[in-house]
């Protein structure tokens, strides 16, 4: 009902454009962009894939980073507005955070989406503005239950995991996905839990301390989010000899894939930085009066193993995932046909056809 | 009149010259306690540490009070430990550093890149990156009158930013042998991942704390830092260029992080953007466990390995026993108030006339 | 002690305004050597303002100020020039180093090395107890020790010994003993009277007039910014003089 009225809703408000202009494409868009610092390598992928998204259908991008702070959070989006984009993406770092920039695109009336975290669990059932049009999520318990599910699938049941500390939500989000498909098998248990900051030093810290910790035979593998912290356990593990622990982790980047490829490591999942470009498609056509068809997109993400490390490397490290054509063929402005919302659900198990 | 001073002056000493005389203690008022207080208070780092170790092993046994923890401690230690050094330099003098965290992201980022460019030898890149960023830092401080904790906030800030610009996010990897994939960033360097490891990261720890405390007690350098942060007008009346050695102490603490950085690079394998992110909170904290006071004029090479070695162990420790993250943090707050507790009380005690 | 034939200090009427009020008219005074000359005055006289013209942190606006007979000119009227010309002044709380050893407070500056970089510190013990023995110092202390471990008065006594160690022949004592205790006081006095020994010439600031005729041979009075009044110590009464300061 909710979708309904608010398509209904951008119908009218942007009637007078789309029926003066019928769908010719506008070149004059100006989209801010608002996320977290380039210290991650997903951050660096997410705005590589939206640069290809702007090429593609001729946006120009502001671009704006919170310092991992929910106050520079606002600022900045206070910053951004000030600028008055066309339309605003942004990830927000907490929900709290977000929210505020929600009212703040509300009072100035530019049209936004998040990509990636979200500002309320439900939008339809618990957002009440018009222009947060919508919450390009990942689906995040998905996310960790699969990075568990490979664990358990490679007969690991003694699992120590090394992950945000609890104060980071949205990883909180990601481990409860995980926790729920350990606690499906009851001889798999958690055996440790390594939270701080992640970064390839505490990846290394807390590897080296599991294995003070425990023999051969009383830990079969680590779960790190994120491949940096990942990678750094996987070193330790290898320079202490310890070829019994196997590393799970998300994010790949090129030594990921190496590592995948060479046996080092099992598995890892990613593609959750395509959410941004998405987002911004969904804003585009909306720009153009085609009503948002749906508000809460979940983006499942890629799981990527020694079958397809290559396929995935082809694809996803190297220059656009899409190229241009692609992406204008999701956009109802040069295709009516379009359904971005079927392909974002479907692409993690298409992308590969 | 007299007798009134005498009265008051005289009972507080009786009530504890019976305390003290029943305990077998001399009186703490009269100078043989001053000196007895004085040299318990010189020790407290030795003490802590002896009862963390006991602590742990009490708690963990042979999990903790391994060869192959000890081992791992020992890789763990060195990094924290030359940065703390670098802090000391600085703190002896009345002055903090807290860009020291992002100046050895930075320098270990050059180290790679130099070596990358000019070959094995041309880690010392880093070396240089590290000392101009304390170059800068001295002159910024000195010449323009900027606080230290000011200018090194800046500088923590600004470094780090760099190294995103720098290195684009994108981590440059040490590997023992060729790596087929050119995507990947990477420097083959053996004996710089030996370096990294137990024994000979401990033997480079060792050799440097060794000639630092060389410097520190022995040399006309080291007695002006202390003399710096004892009474800077004396010395600027004696003819000294306090701004020229201001600018001298944040290069040598600049050439502590180089090492530090290098050691880094060696021990985790990679040069990545988030390297060295919180650690300056780490080296202060390592230097105040060693009963170094933040106001300067006092220090001790020797403590500040004490106090490094604690915090390691105290991390390690709590990890090993199982102790939640979140509380592992709590008891990590508490032992830097306690040792910033017991360093005020000794400047009290140095500091009455 | 009367004033020999040559003076080593000669300050020829030398005056400072601050921003149109004229803190010092007209600052006249010899200095000789072996001599300890007091100057007294009420606060505010111009009694500070003299002392910084002649440790050189001042430069007077007219007249000048000779050394050993040179004259010194403007451009080298600086704190730097005149240390090198031999005089040191010894403040009341700024001349130590706490932290640091008795030594080191005593080799301020001129730390003796061995291989260009190390600490010559068997060398600086050695000078350390010569110069306290010269002045009569007695510590119980280990040299090894921060000197802020020490009483005032051995610190003060650093401080001033610091001062001659070095050659220097003018030593001004800005109220030396003014933060120190009795038994202190009369430990750096000691100082003071085994200096004079050395033929080494003192200026002192003091606000205690007893102090000023233990130790003075003799007094200058400071005014409303003049050398009012000067008298040899034996020549005039306690009395005589609060009036000089008082009525100029």
């Amino acid at each position: 009902m909710k979708r309904f009225f608010h398509g209904v809703l951008g119908i009218m408000m942007l009637a007078p454009i789309s029926f003066a202009e019928a769908v010719t494409p506008r070149k004059d868009l100006v989209f801010a962009d608002l996320g977290q610092p380039q210290t991650n390598p997903w951050v660096i992928n997410r705005h590589r894939f939206q640069e290809c998204v702007a090429r593609a259908l001729n946006i120009e991008q502001i671009l704006a980073d919170d310092e991992n702070s929910e106050s520079k959070h606002v600022s900045q989006a206070e910053s951004l507005v000030a600028r008055q984009p066309d339309a605003m993406v942004f990830n927000p770092l907490t929900s709290p955070a977000g929210a505020q920039v929600a009212r703040l695109l509300e009072r100035n009336r530019i049209p936004g989406m998040t990509a990636g975290r979200v500002v309320v669990a439900d939008y339809d059932k618990e957002y009440n503005g018009q222009f947060l049009i919508g919450q390009m999520g990942t689906n995040l318990d998905a996310w960790g239950a699969a990075m568990a599910q490979a664990a358990i699938d490679d007969g690991h049941r003694k699992i120590a995991m090394i992950w945000n500390p609890k104060d980071v939500i949205t990883t909180q989000y990601i481990w409860a996905g995980a926790q729920r498909v350990i606690d499906k098998y009851p001889d798999a248990e958690v055996i440790m839990e390594g939270r701080d900051r992640l970064s390839r030093e505490t990846g290394i810290k807390y590897a080296e301390q599991y294995v003070a910790r425990f023999g051969e035979g009383e830990i079969d593998a680590i779960i790190v989010l994120g491949a940096t912290a990942g990678l750094g356990a996987q070193f330790a593990l290898e320079q202490a000899g310890r070829t019994d622990i196997d590393v799970i982790t998300c994010d790949i980047d090129e030594q990921v894939a190496q590592n995948i490829r060479d046996g080092k490591l099992s598995f890892s999942i990613g593609g959750h930085w395509m959410g941004g470009g998405f987002a911004m498609i969904h804003l585009y056509d909306y720009l153009h009066g085609f009503p948002i068809e749906d508000t809460q997109p979940d983006f499942s993400l890629i799981p990527v193993n020694a079958s397809n490390v290559d396929a995935y490397e082809r694809q996803f490290l190297n220059g656009c995932v899409l190229t241009p054509n692609e992406i204008r063929n999701i956009s109802r402005v040069y295709n009516p046909d379009a359904d971005l919302a079927g392909f974002i659900e479907n692409f993690s198990n298409t992308w590969n056809d | 009149m007299a007798s009134d001073v005498e009265k008051k002056t005289m009972l507080p000493n009786m009530e504890n010259r019976t305390l003290m005389a029943r305990l077998g203690l001399p009186n703490w008022d009269s100078p043989e306690g001053r000196v007895w207080v004085n040299r318990l208070r010189d020790n407290v780092p030795f003490i802590a540490i002896t009862l963390v170790i006991l602590l742990f092993w009490f708690i963990s046994g042979d999990r903790f009070m391994s060869v192959r923890n000890w081992t791992f401690i020992a890789q763990q230690t060195p990094v924290l430990l030359l940065l703390a050094f670098a802090q000391l330099l600085v703190v002896t003098t009345g002055s903090i550093d807290i860009s020291v965290g992002s100046n050895l992201g930075f320098s270990a980022y050059m180290a790679a890149l130099g070596m990358l460019w000019f070959g094995e030898l041309g880690f010392i890149v880093g070396i240089f990156a590290a000392m101009l960023i304390g170059v800068l830092n001295g002159a910024i401080f000195s010449l323009f009158k900027i606080s230290s904790f000011v200018t090194t906030l800046a500088m923590l800030i600004i470094v780090r930013a760099v190294l995103v610009i720098v290195s684009d996010g994108r981590s440059i990897y040490v590997s023992d042998q060729p790596m087929s994939n050119s995507n990947i960033t990477s420097i083959e360097a053996k004996w710089l991942l030996d370096l990294g490891q137990f024994p000979q990261i401990l033997y480079f720890t060792v050799l440097v704390a060794v000639l630092l405390w060389i410097v520190y007690e022995k040399t006309v350098f080291g007695q002006q830092l202390k003399a710096l942060g004892g009474n800077e007008k004396v010395l600027r009346l004696t003819g000294i260029s306090v701004n020229w050695f201001k600018i001298q102490v944040f290069a040598a603490a600049g050439f502590m992080v180089g090492l530090a950085s290098f050691i880094n690079l060696a021990r985790s394998g990679a040069a990545t953007v988030q390297a060295g992110e919180m650690l300056e909170l780490d080296a202060i904290a390592a230097v105040a466990l060693g009963g170094t006071v933040l106001t300067g004029g006092y220090g001790s090479v020797l403590k500040t390995v004490v106090g490094a070695l604690t915090l390691t162990i105290v991390a390690n420790g709590l990890t090993i026993a199982g102790v939640p993250p979140s509380w592992s943090r709590i008891a990590r707050g508490l032992l830097l108030i306690i040792a910033i507790a017991i360093s005020l009380n000794r400047k009290q005690i140095d500091v009455v006339k | 002690m009367n004033s020999p034939a040559k003076p080593i200090l000669e300050v020829n009427s030398v005056s400072k305004a601050f921003g149109g009020v004229e803190a010092l008219r007209d600052g006249s005074l010899k200095l000789s050597p072996g001599e300890v000359l007091a100057i007294v005055g009420a606060n505010g006289a111009g009694k500070s303002t003299l002392i910084k013209i002649i440790a050189g942190v001042l430069t007077p606006d007219r007249g000048d100020i000779s050394i050993k007979g040179k004259s010194i000119a403007r451009q080298d009227h600086t704190v730097g020039f005149i240390r090198q010309m031999g005089v040191e002044v010894v403040y009341q709380d700024l001349a130590i180093v706490p932290n640091m050893t008795a030594p080191y407070n005593l080799f301020l500056g001129r730390v003796p090395r061995k291989f260009g970089i190390f600490v010559d510190e068997k060398k600086m013990q050695e000078k350390t107890r010569e110069v306290l023995a010269e002045l009569k110092v007695e510590t119980v202390q280990s040299l090894k020790r921060p000197i802020s471990e020490m009483s005032g008065g051995q610190q003060q006594s650093i401080a001033i010994g610091r001062a001659i160690a070095w050659g220097k022949e003018i030593v001004i004592l800005d109220e030396p003993t003014a933060a120190l205790g009795p038994n202190e006081t009369q430990q750096v006095e000691r100082v003071i009277n085994e200096i004079r020994k050395r033929n080494t010439a003192t200026i002192l600031i003091s606000h205690n007039l007893d102090q000023v005729f233990r130790l003075a041979d003799r007094l200058v009075v400071v005014h409303q910014g003049n050398t009012s009044k000067e008298f040899m110590r034996n020549e005039v009464t306690i009395d005589e003089l609060v009036k000089a300061i008082t009525t100029g």
